[in-house]
């Protein structure tokens, strides 16, 4: 199978996904599985097109559709590859979770759900494909815009899901004008022109075109990764809206396209530019807006009450670590020292492994989001807790998955941001920017620990579920969790074969021409399969191990149980003491508004306050008054 | 003798940390006009604890999991250190990141055990320590950044010497910054917000009992220890001998008195209340971030 003919059947399988949902609207014990194979199918074509360019002898790919009188430059190159197979696999796992997920859905909803997921998927796809910023570029961004505004805008009772799905509409809608206009301010732009040449014919701009078109391009993908403030301004609203599985693509791929766009511009483009580029403003900018980002998005996460929306801003927090480091990059590339310029290489590696990991994590917990909102039906986290007991399995991932994005030790959120922050600050020594801002990184990954402590201990442990959900909670299907273990198994991998993954982005930039760095850092991050090293010619300045990490604190660990079972304790089930009252009631719970008061008092100035949750089964019993002054 | 660095390190610690609460109680007990126990007691209380029944009131394994781990992260970070300067068997596959998440896990499964308990009040002290956790990990991160920054290195051994190595305004600053938050460091008065014997009975670890809070007391001994540790070794590095048993007598000596100091400021001092804490952590942060700063510059 040649590549194009793949990249044919992708598209193919996917439309007759779509098509399907229109003949079988009435037939949902058929649509869900031929939906999820034909779509399954696409993502598996998807992933054999990503290896077969990454792997041994791969080749980028280049070629031109031809619609109407416009000409569609296409092109999989090493990046796009890596990003769409990050897409597939989200896909894959989100589509096999959805297909015991959809059971609760009414019909009519259920077959809109297989009409637009096809051509969510493809517009994604496409938007990491097309190498244009005109007519090509247009396509993929309407398909992926409009598609995902219907599954935000079904994803919850109109009431509620109106206004959010307007505003982010809206604003995709002004970055593609943002980003299709950008383009104009280059010297004799042609509409339909490759990215290529659109950074050549930029490098014979005046620089006020030049400043302007990169700040266009800056401000569009920037919606679209949700940069401070735009983030804000959208995010939590469609993310918590949305199916759960559809925002675990939201989160996953959709802002990672965003991140990808900004590689393109930053990364790409700028080569071409040539002079016309200003690494030192734009590394500046990055790295000002990625470290705003970081801080206020997950710092507004740890108010937040509904764990979906949690997620949502920590999702907004999470890719400013991404932008962080991209900006970081280019200072340091600038640089005029020779270590910070090699070490300008790992800096980006770090934002790309950091895309891939909060990729995989991400889109796992949204999909374990999922999982609470199937068992318990609610959205509010100071409804739940002590489902341990009752949902094993989804605690267990969901305590992996906190754990990585929290990048404790032997994560793999521990990974890049190690990659990501020791390389910044020996990069940035001389430079009061870079290393203030990677103090303020290092500062919010205790928030991010704040936050999933909360959300973990809240939904799994502490005490509530028994009393307040009355009706009886089960675990959840078993494909719903299969599909999440996938997940988790990648999410592992990523932590325990660093070196593997740095090898496999090493390749795929490899594998990208016109890249602005010098070949990859080959000569300043080594290390073998398990641990990870920092080298400045002989001396070793930062080194990791994720498997050495956990094997010290299993086998203490192993000497601790050993040192306190020493004198055969017996082993009591006492209940819990509950300040002096018989049962847990509303006086002596712990909720989550409680927990963290003061520290979400003090950041007051953050913005972000959480509104009160409304389930959507209470939607129905609030009076309408009501529901208005509560939901505006 | 890479290898038994890090044996060392363990029993050093371990069998030195306990005495250190010792000390600190004795000299609390002088302070308030009691005669109060030996100073081997510690010791007896760890003994004793391990011949108890183990109470589980959560009734999942995170409860019971959280003491084992906090207490295994804890040695994990000290296995990393330069007890006399000098880098260990791990010191190829660790750095100061390393050290200061292991540090934070420790205190994560704290945390964890405690809201898996189910109690209400160990609740409240979760939520108090992670709110201190946020607001002081931070510190000790600038201060091993500053020896990272000085010397140009991400290694521990790098970053614990190098905070002396030119004693500067940020050098100054840095020590004032670590002076002010060491009763936190150690929670003890005014700091002790999240256990507050008197008020939210000792918070986290409220519902731990025989076994499992033997080895969360025993953690909270080596997490002070570390921090009486960390202050001589990376800000009084440059008086240490290179002899390994004169440094680490003269460590040991000083770690001492390092303790004496906590508890005479943790005898006399009430506690603050946690939004009172908030405030002065922030002053620290931005203490903390001048004196960086400072190094940056070179000054």
């Amino acid at each position: 199978m040649t590549t194009l003919s793949g990249f044919w059947l992708f598209w193919l399988s996917l439309l007759l996904a779509s098509f399907l949902a229109l003949i079988l609207k009435k037939k949902a014990n058929y649509l869900r599985p031929a939906g999820t194979f034909l779509l399954g199918l696409s993502c598996l074509i998807l992933i054999l097109i990503s290896l077969s360019i990454l792997g041994k002898g791969g080749l980028p790919f280049e070629f031109e559709v031809k619609v109407a009188a416009f000409h569609l430059p296409f092109l999989i190159d090493g990046l796009s590859a890596l990003f769409l197979l990050l897409l597939a696999i989200l896909t894959l796992a989100s589509v096999f979770f959805s297909l015991d997920f959809v059971k609760k859905y009414k019909a009519d909803e259920l077959w809109k759900f297989y009409l637009v997921l096809p051509l969510f998927i493809g517009g994604l796809a496409g938007l990491l494909t097309v190498d244009d910023l005109g007519p090509g570029f247009t396509l993929a961004w309407q398909l992926m815009v409009i598609s995902s505004y219907l599954l935000v805008r079904w994803g919850r009772p109109v009431k509620i899901s109106a206004r959010p799905a307007l505003v982010y509409l809206l604003f995709m809608e002004a970055a593609w004008l943002l980003i299709t206009g950008s383009a104009f301010l280059a010297k004799g732009y042609v509409f339909g022109d490759s990215l290529g040449t659109v950074g050549l014919k930029l490098a014979q701009s005046g620089p006020w075109q030049a400043i302007l078109f990169f700040s266009l391009l800056f401000l569009g993908f920037g919606i679209k990764t949700g940069v401070f403030p735009f983030g804000q301004w959208w995010i939590p609203e469609a993310y918590s809206t949305a199916w759960p599985q559809v925002s675990s693509l939201l989160a996953g791929i959709l802002e990672k396209t965003g991140v990808f766009g900004l590689i393109r511009i930053f990364f790409f483009v700028a080569k071409n530019a040539g002079a016309a580029f200003n690494p030192e403003l734009w590394g500046k900018v990055l790295v000002v807006a990625g470290v705003l980002t970081l801080f206020i998005g997950t710092v507004q996460a740890i108010k937040q009450s509904d764990y979906l929306r949690l997620l949502a801003y920590s999702s907004i927090g999470q890719v400013g670590y991404i932008i962080f480091a991209l900006g970081s990059s280019l200072l340091a590339w600038n640089s005029s020292s020779l270590l910070a310029k090699s070490l300008a290489s790992v800096i980006f590696i770090a934002a790309v492994y950091h895309s891939l990991n909060h990729g995989i994590f991400k889109g796992l917990l949204f999909l374990l989001g999922g999982n609470l909102l199937y068992a318990t039906g609610t959205r509010d986290l100071n409804r739940l807790g002590g489902l341990l007991a009752v949902m094993p399995v989804s605690g267990f991932l969901a305590a992996i998955a906190s754990y990585s994005i929290s990048g404790m030790p032997a994560s793999s959120g521990f990974v890049s941001k190690w990659l990501m922050i020791s390389s910044n600050f020996l990069a940035g020594r001389n430079s009061l920017l870079l290393t203030l801002s990677g103090i303020i990184a290092l500062f919010t990954a205790a928030f991010t620990l704040a936050c999933y402590v909360k959300f973990f201990g809240l939904a799994f442990t502490s005490a509530g579920a028994s009393w307040k959900l009355k009706k009886s909670i089960k675990e959840v299907p078993w494909k719903l969790l299969a599909s999440e273990i996938f997940l988790t198994i990648i999410c592992l991998s990523q932590a325990f074969l660093p070196m593997g993954y740095v090898k496999l982005i090493n390749r795929s930039l490899g594998l990208s021409s016109g890249f602005l760095l010098p070949e990859a850092g080959g000569d300043v991050l080594s290390g073998n399969m398990l641990n990870l090293k920092i080298y400045d010619g002989q001396s070793l300045l930062a080194a990791t191990s994720p498997l050495l990490m956990l094997f010290l604190i299993v086998l203490l660990a192993f000497l601790a149980y050993w040192f306190s079972r020493s004198a055969h304790p017996a082993e009591i089930k006492v209940p819990a003491w509950l300040s002096g009252y018989q049962d847990l009631n509303s006086n002596n719970v712990y909720a989550d508004r409680h927990v963290f008061s003061d520290l979400k008092k003090f950041f007051w100035w953050t913005g972000g306050s959480p509104k009160k949750v409304i389930d959507d089964n209470e939607l129905a019993v609030l009076p309408d008054s009501q529901q208005k002054g509560e939901i505006e | 003798m890479k290898v038994v660095a890090v044996f060392i390190n363990l029993i050093y610690f371990l069998l030195l940390a306990p005495f250190l609460e010792g000390v600190m109680r004795k000299l609390t007990a002088w302070i308030q006009s009691r005669k109060g126990p030996p100073l081997y007691q510690p010791y007896l209380d760890l003994l004793k604890l391990l011949g108890k029944e183990n109470l589980n009131s959560g009734g999942n394994w995170a409860y019971s999991l959280a003491p084992v781990l906090s207490f295994s992260s804890m040695l994990a970070a000290i296995a990393l250190i330069p007890l006399t300067g000098q880098a260990n068997i791990l010191a190829h596959s660790s750095d100061l990141m390393t050290l200061i998440y292991f540090l934070t896990l420790s205190g994560f499964c704290l945390l964890v055990g405690a809201l898996a308990s189910g109690n209400p009040f160990a609740a409240v002290g979760a939520s108090r320590e992670m709110m201190t956790t946020v607001m002081l990990e931070p510190v000790l991160a600038m201060l091993l950044i500053l020896g990272t920054v000085r010397i140009s290195s991400f290694s521990l051994t790098a970053a614990v010497s190098g905070v002396a190595v030119s004693r500067g305004v940020s050098y100054f600053l840095m020590l004032v910054v670590y002076l002010l938050a060491l009763q936190a460091f150690v929670a003890r008065q005014p700091f002790d917000i999240a256990e507050a014997e008197v008020e939210i009975l000792e918070g986290p670890y409220m519902e731990y009992s025989g076994p499992n809070y033997a080895l969360l007391r025993y953690t909270l001994n080596l997490k002070r220890m570390f921090y009486a540790w960390l202050l001589i070794s990376s800000f009084l590095s440059f008086i240490l001998p290179a002899n390994f048993f004169l440094s680490l007598l003269l460590q040991t000596v000083l770690i001492i008195v390092v303790f004496v100091l906590i508890s005479l400021i943790g005898a006399t001092h009430p506690r603050f209340r946690i939004d009172q804490a908030l405030k002065y952590y922030a002053l620290l942060l931005i203490l903390a971030l001048i004196a960086v700063g400072c190094a940056v510059k070179g000054w």
